[in-house]
């Protein structure tokens, strides 16, 4: 693993941005080509993910609001976990601080929760 | 025989376990190196392997300082937290089996912060094995769903 580390670096800048490409040229709500949740398909909830590659189409093409509605936790996790990989690389993952790993598992699944629930602030969200 | 991965994150051997100890006496190995097995391919620090632990005990001339210790050091980023992985997979692949990933991630941290190295090099294992879990399960389920035409079930709603 370590011997082929920048190969590794290689392939995933790639392949993101090969997907990065396609989310921006097709728009997943309009073609079938895209896995589907599998969480929603058999309970009908949305899971924390879901709304995220129609969040990423919206992002790139500057639509920020829509992105943010979509799913709103992507929108503030990604950036932050991918600054944090690029500023600081691998090792300062496992130099946090175990409460910030609770901090996010809470809201994940706190946001699991909430964006399920059938009344106002809450339906806005609903991907 | 064994491999070693040097401060340079470079792979190194295979070598015997003469060899090996020979390193540790010079000092060009510790407790913290990381060690390949002769018969595994993974990577484990060299204080977890009962053949060389007495000797890098023996050798190692600080061991490490007790109590929390974060974001210090070589030690550390030798054992992945598979963090953004275990966040990745339960987001987009697999909720149930996701959940654990991240917390045997968080336990790869406390148990690091605790100095605990072989604590920590466990639970990076279990968590790299709930992230290939909850990828495979995403990628089977996608599949076949696919292929039975089930998504349908509730509506349009993708992923």
């Amino acid at each position: 693993m370590q011997i082929n580390r920048r190969t590794g670096y290689v392939l995933g800048a790639a392949a993101m941005a090969a997907a990065l490409a396609l989310l921006y040229f097709f728009a997943p709500t309009e073609h079938a080509f895209y896995p589907r949740c599998v969480f929603h398909s058999v309970t009908g909830l949305a899971c924390p993910g879901c709304g995220s590659l129609r969040a990423v189409h919206n992002l790139l093409h500057g639509e920020l609001a829509a992105a943010f509605r979509l799913n709103p936790l992507l929108i503030i996790l990604a950036p932050a976990l991918a600054g944090i990989w690029l500023v600081r690389g691998e090792a300062a993952f496992a130099s946090l601080r175990p409460v910030w790993i609770w901090i996010v598992l809470s809201v994940i699944l706190l946001f699991s929760v909430l964006r399920n629930l059938p009344m106002a602030p809450f339906t806005y969200f609903r991907p | 025989m064994y491999k070693i991965l040097g401060a340079d994150q470079k792979e190194y051997g295979p070598v015997t376990l003469e060899q090996l100890k020979q390193w540790v006496r010079e000092g060009r190995a510790n407790a913290n190196t990381l060690i390949q097995g002769p018969d595994s391919t993974e990577w484990k620090p060299l204080g977890t392997f009962p053949e060389l632990a007495g000797l890098s005990a023996a050798a190692a001339p600080m061991p490490p300082a007790p109590g929390p210790a974060y974001g210090t050091a070589t030690a550390t980023a030798n054992v992945p937290t598979y963090l953004w992985q275990s966040i990745v997979v339960t987001l987009c692949c697999c909720l149930p089996v996701g959940i654990p990933a991240i917390i045997f991630s968080a336990q790869v941290n406390s148990k690091l912060a605790a100095g605990d190295l072989a604590g920590a090099t466990s639970a990076s294992n279990k968590a790299r094995m709930f992230c290939w879990i909850a990828l495979g399960l995403g990628l089977v389920a996608n599949v076949i769903f696919l292929m039975l035409g089930m998504f349908d079930t509730f509506g349009k709603i993708k992923f």
